[in-house]
């Protein structure tokens, strides 16, 4: 990992298109601007940790749990 | 004469012929799994609100996913500028929204819905983006069958019609 100091208000490039810039510092919060092409997009990591892993939770339904799903559905439906 | 070409595809749930314009576009993938880029979403039961979106490049990937208003009254979804923009929304043009769903093994009565990544579809264009939601109440998950009863599904060959009784 590349580590570097900076000061409030000083900045990064990453490559030609991505800057960050250190807004302020207070107590143990640090404040960034992020400037990245439209393209892409910038996560909080516990949030994107998050749905990645329920993404991949999803991609692991069983068949069974397929059809489970659809009966219980029906149950509920019923219940209302 | 203009014919409709029909594409056959290999899914989780058998052998498909799709038009070229079910496929709906993620250009940037889901998060964690950003390789996959082409889906079509299948209904794997008669009148299930559950579907499946089907990787149509890989047969063994597909997510299940719900549209969570079936479920939900209220659900409000934040799109911002710069999805809209990815997403080519006109301003105030509506959107579809599908949350994936995760179901525990052996515990479907505890399937969930996920509302923190909700799936933006403009189906005008077919392209889809996974917008992250960052207001307090979409952190959570939805449980939308607590409370119902479902007997033995530790017997994985058990069929789903006699697994689940009505808890009256």
């Amino acid at each position: 990992m590349l580590i570097l100091t900076r000061k409030p208000g000083e900045m990064l490039y990453v490559g030609d298109d991505i800057t960050f810039t250190v807004l302020g510092i207070q107590g143990r919060q640090v404040k960034l601007g992020i400037e990245v092409p439209e393209y892409l997009s910038v996560y909080r990591e516990e949030i994107y940790n998050k749905i990645a892993e329920q993404n991949k939770k999803s991609l692991m339904t069983t068949d069974v749990n397929l059809l489970l799903a659809g009966e219980l559905w029906k149950l509920k439906k019923k219940d209302a | 004469m203009e014919t409709e070409e029909k594409r056959c595809i290999e899914t989780r749930i058998g052998k498909y012929a799709i038009d070229d314009t079910a496929i709906i576009s993620f250009p940037q993938g889901m998060l964690g799994i950003a390789e996959k880029t082409k889906y079509i979403i299948l209904d794997m039961v008669e009148q299930s609100p559950f579907r499946l979106l089907q990787s149509i490049e890989d047969k063994e990937f597909a997510l299940l996913v719900t549209n969570p208003y079936n479920f939900m009254e209220k659900y409000p979804v934040v799109v911002d500028k710069n999805a809209r923009k990815l997403l080519q929304l006109k301003k105030g043009e509506p959107f579809d929204v599908l949350v994936t769903v995760t179901i525990p093994q052996n515990e479907p009565e505890k399937l969930s819905l996920n509302l923190t990544g909700p799936i933006i579809v403009n189906t005008r264009e077919q392209l889809a983006l996974q917008v992250p939601q960052y207001e307090r109440e979409s952190e959570r998950s939805f449980f939308p069958f607590e409370g119902v009863t479902i007997l033995s599904t530790q017997d994985s060959t058990v069929s789903a019609d006699n697994a689940i009784q009505d808890r009256a």
